[in-house]
């Protein structure tokens, strides 16, 4: 709870201010492999991003580091004005609960569970009440055209049905900022149109949101687009990114 | 964690054990078959302890037995009988607070013929007056020996319960007469069951006659005795029965003219005695069983722990996300290992329905006594959540620090 309080957006402020960020693996055999180096970018409110780049670019490595779900070797992270690497399991669990929301690939849905169940999935780890929790997932659902499937498990769902889910669970608790990782990788053009459509309308409400791609139709959706190469971000015009041009 | 995030990942929990059913089933079968193993122990030595209770008070609690023969050195076959008439009467007459003294002569292997049947029951004994308050074996159907039978020698019996069901089934052997190696004996009474059996046979398969019958009939010694029963006020505690057995064992050396340095040429028994060798056999048991119960338990703990661990891999998608959903540490190791506590719940209700089924299956073939008790089922309880504590602690560990992005890799 107490990290709510001093993680709290101010909107004034960038979300997230990343400097000189690295990430190097250790290989198995010991062999260091550096994936991002001294990367720097701000992300503001209301940004919708497009992070392009080829395989192994380290591109999702990136939004990995943002989402804190992976943490950076080197390098500076503050997310509302919070320094993450002072974060302990707790507070960047309580972040991700809070202000992150999280749109995969693979979907990712609990495959014996129902939709509106995977998208209660969220509001397990936050207090708010059941009745406000369901309330909000069915709105949610509805808002994303599954308003007659919320008793659907995955299996009966299409691909972009999942994936709708998977964006209805990803704004359950209000996130001030939404990562989606290749959200179109699995999906027809057709339905790719429509969850960009969907992500267009969800951050012309206020939502932030970061996205990965290698799809230049789906990029060219968001209003900036970086590209990632060996590491290293890179502006449309080839250039390397600085943070105050990325802003 | 909040109360209310708690009630959800225990929602999650029992959510997860229905939807991986086949792992779940397996666990439960593996904890269950743990639990049912302790439960008929804990049941068979449960009843085998009210049985030896039941037995000492059968015995008496203020008598005791006294044997012919050297039991600890000599062979069955070897033995000499050396209690006489003439102990009897002594016995009586001077040991100090003597109720009553019971005599007892056995013959082993007797040909028996009623009810159209031919049975060799295991014994032949003859008794004086009143066998019920003598040995503390009553009749259950008819009447006792009395004092008139004993002093005109008369040919009636009372039938074991093995021996009158081999003769008469379920008919009622009251009245019938019967023939003992060809002497022509009426049935007076059959006794309660004793339900013990011992080297020499089925206490129950019996053939009980008046000892004067035994001697003129079936031409016994008129001069020994197999066994004497020396019987003292109830008001006599432990210690008092211990020195009136010494007293009794230096009153029959006397009159057995035993060298100092020579052993007994009889053996006194109290319930006592009786009590010390069941403990001594059930501690034996007890490690016995509790070893294989032991292991039983353990070998259900450690397949959990790997069916468990094998559901935990199987669940990585699971814990990536919930991860990337703002699971902490605690909410991923506390699903689990509730989980884990559903499942050992689950395996002590099956462990203990497979056991109470499999002691009252026992019950029914009288193979054993089996008592099950509240006792039992808390223990089993108790056992069954710490064997799913125990074995799953490090899975749930395991689960809990898995890297999110691992997991969320591993299950793309």
């Amino acid at each position: 709870m107490d990290n709510q309080r001093t993680i709290r957006p101010d909107p004034a402020a960038c979300l997230a201010r990343l400097r000189e960020i690295s990430k190097t693996f250790i290989q198995p055999g010991g062999l260091e492999t550096q994936v991002l180096h001294n990367v720097s970018l701000d992300i503001n409110e209301g940004d919708f991003i497009a992070l392009t780049g080829g395989s192994g670019s380290g591109k999702s490595t990136l939004l990995y580091i943002i989402g804190l779900l992976e943490q950076a070797s080197g390098g500076l992270y503050h997310l509302m004005e919070r320094d993450v690497s002072a974060m302990n399991d707790d507070e960047a669990s309580a972040a991700r609960n809070r202000l992150i929301g999280f749109v995969f690939q693979s979907f990712f849905l609990i495959p014996y569970a129902s939709a509106l169940e995977n998208v209660l999935l969220s509001g397990t780890y936050t207090n708010t009440p059941e009745k406000e929790l369901r309330l909000r997932a069915e709105a949610l659902l509805e808002q994303v055209g599954l308003s007659d499937r919320i008793h659907f498990i995955p299996a009966r769902l299409s691909g972009g049905q999942q994936q709708r889910v998977a964006l209805a669970r990803a704004l359950l608790n209000k996130p001030a900022m939404l990562l989606a990782d290749e959200p179109t990788g699995q999906l027809d053009t057709a339905t790719s149109r429509s969850i960009m459509d969907l992500l267009t309308a969800i951050n012309a409400d206020g939502t932030t949101i970061v996205m990965v791609t290698h799809n230049p139709e789906v990029a060219d959706r968001a209003a900036r687009r970086i590209t990632v190469r060996d590491g290293r971000l890179h502006t449309p015009d080839g250039q390397r990114s600085r943070p105050e041009e990325a802003a | 964690m909040s109360l209310r995030q708690w009630k959800r990942i225990a929602g999650q929990s029992l959510m997860a054990v229905a939807a991986y059913w086949t792992y779940s089933l397996f666990i439960i079968g593996a904890i269950g078959l743990g639990i049912a193993s302790l439960t008929l122990i804990l049941a068979c030595m449960r009843g085998a302890e009210i049985r030896a209770g039941e037995l000492a008070a059968k015995f008496g609690p203020t008598s005791i037995n006294v044997i012919g023969g050297n039991l600890v050195e000599q062979a069955v076959a070897l033995r000499p009988m050396t209690l006489t008439w003439a102990d009897m009467r002594m016995i009586r007459d001077t040991l100090p607070g003597v109720e009553r003294v019971s005599e007892l002569l056995t013959r082993n292997n007797v040909q028996v013929r009623g009810g159209q049947n031919r049975h060799t029951a295991d014994t032949l004994a003859g008794t004086g007056a009143h066998h019920g308050l003598s040995w503390g074996w009553f009749p259950a159907l008819g009447r006792d020996f009395s004092e008139e039978d004993i002093d005109q020698a008369r040919n009636v019996c009372l039938l074991g319960t093995s021996t009158a069901e081999k003769l008469f089934g379920s008919a009622n052997p009251l009245g019938e007469v019967v023939l003992v190696n060809d002497i022509p004996l009426t049935v007076v009474g059959v006794l309660t069951r004793q339900g013990l059996s011992s080297g020499e046979g089925d206490f129950d398969d019996r053939v009980t006659v008046p000892i004067s019958t035994m001697i003129r009939r079936f031409n016994l010694s008129r001069q020994y005795l197999t066994q004497l029963r020396v019987s003292f006020p109830s008001t006599y505690g432990p210690e008092k029965i211990e020195t009136a057995r010494e007293q009794l064992r230096l009153l029959l050396r006397r009159s057995h003219h035993l060298a100092p340095h020579a052993t007994d040429d009889f053996l006194s028994v109290t319930m006592n005695d009786i009590m010390q060798f069941v403990n001594v056999v059930k501690g034996g048991i007890v490690i016995f069983l509790g070893s294989v119960a032991a292991v039983a338990v353990l070998a259900g703990g450690v397949a959990q722990a790997n069916l468990f661990r094998l559901s935990i891999a199987e669940r990585n998608m699971e814990i990536g996300l919930k991860k990337a959903l703002g699971a902490n540490h605690k909410a991923i190791f506390s699903q689990f290992l509730l989980e884990a506590l559903i499942l050992g719940a689950g395996g002590a209700v099956f462990g203990l329905l497979l056991g109470g089924g499999c002691a009252l299956l026992l019950n029914s073939f009288s193979i054993l006594p089996i008592s099950l008790s509240p006792g039992i089922f808390v223990a089993a309880l108790g056992l069954a959540g710490c064997i799913a504590g125990a074995f799953s602690l490090r899975p749930a560990r395991l689960a809990a620090e898995l890297s999110p992005v691992t997991a969320l890799k591993g299950a793309a």
